[in-house]
């Protein structure tokens, strides 16, 4: 297996306490503070198709589903993400095939990082091989699910709800 | 290989209700070879500006980065037809205007029939080649698409909707290996 090695940055606060760094401008501030309190985490969408978020987001909307969504159009982006705002979220939900960085390789490094490790990850993907699926189980033994594209709403929609808060 | 990916296309296409008029139409060709990449043009599969997306396949992840290709799927799409097969597959609405959407939403689906088609050679006992994400272009790749070079044919597959000619792709695949019956599980 090839190995990937890169740093993740992840600031710890006293539980209740919000976290806003120093460089946010002002009303940024302010409006990340409102956020912090707000009871519904959030759910991470990694795709590098516009389209694919765009599907997801739409189906979760309008399927009653509140949880703010984040997104990323690639694996890098995506830890960028996670590391500003890794106490919100509740869910990732994770392509395969990215540019830049891989959903295999997103979760190789979340997987060793204690504090987004418990994070639950829902595999989105177009690889349906039973050897992909079992390369992701390798890659990160708590796989909450792994989802085929085109995928059917019920099966994402089951896949992702047991893990909202 | 053609027909596994025939297969493929046909597989995806049902799962989301969109019935394809005949068995598609299979054609050996050319690959017009340029600096050593594959040129592709849209407008030698239909008359109006095309939507292409293309797929690059690996035998493993040390090939992947290394870039030694192994094959190559291209998907053909007109400009007129992105918004309404959009519609067929279920996805959300696109701008047809917004050349950023169309690419990206003719990348998804051929991100799509790839890996079923990929999920289908291993099915059949051929290894788990490792695939690419998409690269999509209007009209041509200015600068070639990456193929495996010591084999100079491809394979262009014709589909068509409701009697008329909707989708190409094209295959161009080196020698992928067989697995024996013992070694199916394991993989690079």
């Amino acid at each position: 297996m090839i190995k990937t090695e890169f740093c993740l940055e992840v600031t710890a606060v006293p539980s209740g306490s919000a976290y806003v760094p120093d460089s946010l401008e002002p009303e940024i501030r302010a409006t990340a503070e409102c956020a912090s309190f707000s009871d519904m985490m959030k759910i991470l969408i990694v795709d590098d198709s516009t389209l694919e978020r765009k599907l997801l987001s739409s189906l979760i909307k309008k399927n009653g589903i509140t949880n703010d969504v984040l997104q990323a159009e690639n694996g890098e982006v995506a830890l960028q993400v996670l590391a500003s705002n890794f106490q919100d979220i509740c869910l990732i939900v994770l392509d395969w095939q990215m540019p830049v960085m891989s959903g295999i390789e997103f979760m190789q490094g979340v997987v060793k990082v204690p504090q987004v490790a418990q994070i639950p990850i829902v595999m989105v993907t177009a690889s349906s091989s039973e050897e992909n699926k079992k390369q992701a189980q390798d890659v990160n033994p708590n796989l909450a699910a792994y989802v085929i594209k085109p995928y059917k709403p019920e099966d994402i929609l089951n896949a992702i709800r047991p893990h909202l808060k | 290989m053609a027909i596994i990916l025939a297969g493929a296309v046909k597989k995806i296409f049902e799962k989301r209700g969109v019935k394809l008029s005949t068995k598609p139409m299979l054609e050996k060709k050319p690959v017009i070879e340029f600096m050593r990449r594959m040129r592709v043009f849209g407008m030698e599969k239909f008359p109006n500006p095309t939507y292409i997306s293309t797929i690059n396949f690996y035998l493993n992840k040390k090939d992947m980065e290394k870039q030694v290709t192994l094959g190559m799927i291209a998907l053909y799409i007109e400009q007129d037809f992105m918004e309404k097969l959009i519609k067929m597959l279920q996805y959300p609405q696109i701008d047809e205007d917004d050349e950023e959407q169309v690419k990206d939403a003719c990348g998804a689906i051929c991100n799509l029939i790839c890996g079923q088609f990929k999920a289908d050679l291993s099915l059949m006992g051929y290894w788990n080649v490792d695939m690419s994400h998409f690269s999509s272009y209007r009209n041509s790749a200015l600068m070639g698409i990456p193929f495996y070079s010591k084999i100079l044919e491809k394979y262009e597959l014709n589909f068509y909707i409701k009697g008329e000619k909707r989708l190409v792709m094209e295959i161009s695949m080196g020698p992928i290996p067989r697995l024996k019956k013992e070694d199916r599980k394991t993989f690079p």
